[in-house]
């Protein structure tokens, strides 16, 4: 074919010559195919069909970011609305321009974007009915079903002009004729929207649309009235706009008019002065949006520079605020400051409207008015309102500011972190005091969790670099909070380790001086590097900073292995040893990545959870700290140490890890199923039943949550729930062994026999699995076939030769098929590994239950008595437990208390316990038939 | 002793012998996972997160080969499969809203570009893959991991185990004769026979 490629060096050859200028790809191409004439032919002929086709197919032709828009342009809606094309995106909402059949007029529809599918509130409601010129006509609200589910949108008055953002960016400011023009025009909406009672809640000058009238002149309409808060604001998402916001919202406090009044005051001193009240120099990269709207990189220090007119008296307002005064908003530097000679009108009223305290603002919008309207002139330019600056000389001129001016003034940070200068072994103060200094910096970067309104939770954090606390002669973590008010230090200790380093990171409350969250990691000269980053993550771990970007990072070679490994952990609990091999040769592939180890850490805790040994918990745990120095803060990493801290026992830190992957990704499964675990260990059982169905209605067509929970119903003796929820499991995998074999067991208990043993051939039909044959054991124990009952546990022995529980199986059927003798090893088996359970975790009852009863066949009583009665008080009404107790003290002798365990038991195990060969007289005696009737059994 | 192979994996190797009805079966399976696995992307929480198809199709897979015993092994024709459910999925939601006027687009030259929707490209270009399988599977194959699924060179040759060069070679061949086809009259006829 004429364009193809038949050479093998051909296709080599052809992408370098594409990475080359054009104008040197002919040139390489002749020297690259030597004299091979026909390859040369075949490569220039490729070459130039490379470049006629461009980019054609290197992109899909649809793509998902597309079709994720609630509407698009062609699109009819509701059959009378045709989209015409988008023009304008918020954060919630996408406005697009269209047209309405039925009215025949050009409209402006505003649709949720998925995710905010309601746009609705009671404000929507009345911004309706208010009908001014100055403020954007609402027809009406709707309703459209998609795909996704239901659709509000919003039909509005189409507004032909740009946003008053758009346009400050490309004009810089108003002059006074239009501002005073466009001013009057906003109060004037306002004023109307204030007194039909509505609220605006997030007037920012992206939300005010500059029209032309017919005659030249322009009309400003306010827009998106009524559309901010109010409903749900998912989290990390601000009900307002940052640069707007007055200052008792940062505090939690319900927008107001007065926080509308707020609004304006930043508008009218955008369009005046050319810039925000607390911002210092407008970005002109910035898209034609809102410049005090964007994250929280807008300002730093206030200097004016110097070429900017400045009014002498003025200067001292560039200064640290007063340390206790923290609450305290100072108000800005008056327009005026920025604009030579302008009218004091607006120095006035946009002051009055800044003011930081809503008592002391202007109380309504017609005030402004007419103020703006007066033709007198008040003496004076405007003089701040009572407070104090304090001039902190130490500070001022010696090291320019890092901290984050002017965000400090409007969100007073709750966290002063000082990150304490590097102090440790004079060799390595290089690493140290650089990566310090580095973390210092990317820390103040990183945007903070808003939550709105604003919760004891949320943080911001104003960072004290190490440069600034050995100026003030502050290193230690008392003078920090003496000398610069830190509420919290960073302390770092590096100490060499033979050919590696040893990096110890605390975070430590000046309060209380105790640590908060700590880090122990170590790394290689090779990898040194990525301290900085690992302590950046560390830092936005302890503050529950919400980090721009947690995604980790792998090589592509790598990414085949650590994608395989993935595949054999999910696949089941038994393929790790194949999932250990991937991980390794993906960590061999990318040394630098946290992926890989954490995979490992993941595959070593299903390894120790067969195994038991714990070597592979260790193992375990060392990988989940190689992750760690890479990225504390991944959602891989945090999910292997919940895991490895769960199989430690330690279920409190393990819930701290969970909840933070809930935090970075809200939606994620793993970590809310790994929370349930926790709870229920830690015996918060309404809490891990609720979480469990979280995350069933997170993600209702995965089947983990389901299966999870059957289990959980099943161990808590609530049979009939378990069998709902297993089925649920099965609906959605049915190719799932594991989901029939689950079943039998609760079925079992409830003595729907049949169901039971369906449930388990159907299981062994997929793949023969431990668990379905020793239920099938199980089974064939209850129809009284004990000599088969031993055959299929035996098999299931072949599998898991150290489960404990199935070893008595084996032992108890061998003895009532009447076969004592190859019983014995059985039951000494059993007790070794249920001793050596009982060593790795004493606080289990259940294994001590089972050390017990291993131990009366080998005549072992008094321990016998000794570890099921431990094991009784470790955990009290546990059915499993009990039914051990029962049965080793009838064994004993022991009727009376075996009558009292019977009492504590549900009907459906007393009922089980018929079937136990050994309790047949026990069943007989006239106190236990008594006690029978009373569960309702017989 | 190893279980009797899932549905799926019968359905994959069935599929990759050829079998056409194996495809509708696997398409019945797949399209509602990946429906559901791409509309809780859109609904996904964290503002301005891009959709990763490659992300899509690799949650994909691991959910089912857990749920119906899929092995690693069949992960590529998997991925295949699965792209091409992606396709047809993407064109179906497309198709749901009806064009009425066009959106220009960067790839093609420009008598086809103002002329057609993306939508029409799309099932155009559906048309010819179908075409250029009958001609060779693998460049078939090859063009869904690439353009839908979003792998390198480097991925495909793993998934297909083949050779990085002969992924690269295949692509390219296989794009100039797509180009071709598209750019030249074909894709009329194939526009007359989808209009709906």
């Amino acid at each position: 074919m004429e364009g193809s490629v038949e050479h093998e060096q051909g296709i080599a050859i052809l992408l370098d010559a594409l990475q080359l200028q054009p104008e040197e790809r002919k040139a390489y191409l002749r020297t690259a195919c030597n004299d091979d004439q026909e390859l040369h032919r075949e490569v220039v002929e490729a070459l130039q069909w490379e470049e006629r086709m461009g980019s054609f197919l290197l992109e899909p032709l649809i793509d998902f970011a597309q079709l994720a828009r609630p509407f698009q342009a062609g699109q009819m809606v509701s059959e009378r609305f045709a989209i015409i094309r988008e023009i304008g995106e918020g954060g919630m909402g996408v406005v697009y321009e269209a047209y309405d059949q039925k009215r025949q007029q050009r409209i402006a529809i505003k649709a949720a974007k998925p995710g905010f599918q309601r746009l609705l509130s009671p404000e929507l409601e009345g911004a309706l009915k208010v009908r001014h010129h100055n403020i954007c006509l609402v027809n009406e609200i709707h309703t459209a079903q998609t795909e996704f589910g239901d659709l509000d949108f919003l039909t509005m008055e189409f507004l032909d002009g740009q946003t008053l953002a758009a346009y400050l960016a490309e004009h810089g400011k108003l002059n006074h004729p239009e501002a005073l023009a466009v001013a009057c025009q906003l109060c004037a909406g306002l004023a109307e929207a204030h007194h039909s009672g509505i609220i605006h809640r997030d007037l920012k000058s992206g939300n005010v649309i500059l029209c032309q009238n017919q005659d030249g002149s322009r009309r400003a309409v306010i827009t998106d009235f009524g559309l901010a808060g109010g409903q749900s604001v998912p989290p990390g998402e601000m009900g307002g706009t940052p640069g707007y916001m007055a200052p008792e919202l940062w505090r939690g406090e319900q927008a107001s008019k007065a926080s509308d009044i707020y609004a304006l005051g930043v508008i009218l001193y955008l369009m005046v002065a050319g810039r925000g009240p607390y911002e210092k120099k407008r970005r002109k990269e910035e898209p034609a949006s809102d410049p005090l709207a964007p994250t929280l990189t807008v300002v730093s220090d206030q200097h004016p520079r110097d070429d900017e007119v400045v009014d002498e008296r003025q200067s001292t307002w560039i200064l640290e605020e007063q340390p206790d005064k923290q609450d305290t908003l100072l108000p800005p530097p008056p327009p005026s400051t920025w604009a030579k000679g302008l009218d004091p009108r607006w120095d006035r009223v946009i002051m009055r409207c800044l003011a930081p305290s809503p008592t002391e603002r202007t109380q309504d919008v017609s005030e402004v008015l007419e103020e703006l309207q007066k033709k007198t002139i008040s003496k004076g330019p405007f003089v701040a309102a009572g407070l104090l600056l304090l001039v902190l000389a130490a500070v001022v001129g010696l090291v320019p500011p890092v901290r984050n001016w002017a965000m400090d003034r409007i969100w007073p940070p709750n966290v002063r972190l000082a990150v304490l200068p590097y102090s440790g072994p004079m060799d390595l103060a290089a690493i140290g005091g650089g990566a310090l200094q580095e973390v210092a910096e990317r820390v103040q970067q990183l945007p903070s969790e808003r939550r709105w309104p604003l919760s004891k939770l949320s943080r911001s954090v104003a960072v004290i670099p190490p440069s600034r606390i050995a100026y003030a002669h502050a290193e230690t973590p008392q003078k920090a909070r003496e000398v610069l008010h830190a509420t919290h230090a960073l302390k770092v200790s590096l100490q060499p380790e033979g050919d590696k380093l040893s990096a110890h990171a605390s975070v430590i409350d000046l309060n209380s001086q105790l640590p908060v969250k700590e880090l122990s990691v170590q790394y290689t000269q090779r990898d040194a590097g990525a301290m900085s980053a690992a302590l950046t993550h560390f830092v936005a771990l302890a503050f529950n900073l919400r980090e721009s970007s947690s995604e980790d990072k792998l090589s592509p070679a790598a990414a085949g292995p650590y994608l395989k490994g993935i595949f054999f952990l999910n696949r089941d609990t038994r393929s790790f040893n194949d999932a250990i091999v991937q991980f390794q040769e993906a960590a061999r592939l990318d040394p630098s990545s946290a992926l890989p180890p954490a995979g490992m850490a993941l595959a070593l805790v299903q390894k120790f959870n067969v195994a038991k040994e714990n070597v592979y918990l260790e193992q375990a745990q060392a990988f989940t700290r190689t992750a760690q120095s890479r990225n504390p803060d991944s959602v891989r990493v945090l999910l292997a140490s919940g895991r490895v801290n769960e199989a430690n026992s330690q279920y409190l830190t393990a819930l701290e890890d969970y909840r933070r992957v809930q935090q970075l990704e809200p939606r994620n499964v793993e970590a809310l199923l790994g929370m349930a675990s926790a709870y229920e260990h830690l015996r918060e059982t309404e809490k891990a039943v609720a979480t469990y169905r979280k995350a069933q209605e997170l993600d209702p067509e995965y089947y983990r949550p389901y299966h999870m929970l059957g289990y959980f119903y099943d161990r808590h003796g609530r049979y009939v729930e378990a069998v709902e929820e297993l089925q649920k499991m099965i609906a959605r995998a049915p190719g799932l062994p594991d989901s029939y074999s689950a079943l039998a067991a609760p079925l079992m208990r409830l003595g729907r026999y049949g169901e039971a043993e369906e449930a388990v051939q159907k299981s062994l039909q997929i793949r023969e699995t431990a668990r379905g044959l020793n239920n099938l054991g199980v089974i064939r124990y209850f129809q009284g076939r004990y000599g088969e009952a031993a055959a299929y546990q035996k098999r299931a022995l072949t599998y898991d030769p150290n489960n404990y529980i199935w070893l008595i199986n084996v032992a108890d059927n061998l003895r009532w098929a009447r076969h004592p003798a190859e019983a014995l090893p059985y039951y000494r088996e059993a007790r070794e590994q249920a001793k050596l359970e009982v060593t790795l975790n004493p606080l289990s009852g259940r294994a001590r239950a089972y050390f017990a009863y291993a131990c009366v066949p080998l005549d072992d009583k008094a321990r016998a008595e000794e570890e099921i009665r431990q094991a009784v008080n470790l955990a009290p009404g546990d059915n499993e437990i009990l039914q051990n107790f029962l049965e080793i003290n009838e064994l004993l002798g022991k009727r009376e208390l075996a009558i009292e365990a019977l009492r504590q038991l549900t009907p459906e195990m007393a009922k089980a316990l018929t079937h136990v060969p050994d309790l047949a007289d026990f069943f007989q005696d006239p106190r236990v038939k008594q006690v029978m009737i009373e569960k309702g059994g017989r | 002793m190893a279980g009797e192979p899932g549905e799926v994996t019968v359905l994959l190797h069935r599929w990759r012998e050829g079998d056409k009805e194996a495809e509708s079966q696997l398409f019945q399976i797949l399209m509602p996972e990946l429906h559901k696995i791409a509309g809780y992307c859109f609904r996904s929480e964290r503002p301005g997160n891009t959709i990763q198809p490659t992300a899509l199709v690799n949650e994909a897979f691991f959910r089912l080969a857990a749920a119906k015993n899929i092995d690693w092994q069949d992960r590529g024709h998997f991925l295949a499969v699965a792209a091409r459910v992606m396709r047809r999925l993407l064109i179906d939601q497309a198709r749901s809203r009806p064009t009425v006027k066009f959106t220009p687009m960067e790839d093609l030259p420009e008598r086809i570009r103002d002329k057609h929707t993306p939508l029409e490209l799309a099932i155009t270009l559906d048309i010819l893959l179908d075409e250029l399988e009958a001609e060779s599977r693998q460049k078939r194959t090859i063009v869904d991991l690439k353009n839908i699924v979003g792998l390198t060179d480097l991925e495909v040759a793993k998934v297909l185990n083949i050779s990085l060069r002969t992924v690269q070679r295949e692509w390219h061949d296989a794009r100039v004769w797509l180009f071709k086809r598209m750019s030249a009259g074909g894709w009329k006829a194939a526009s007359n026979t989808s209009r709906e």
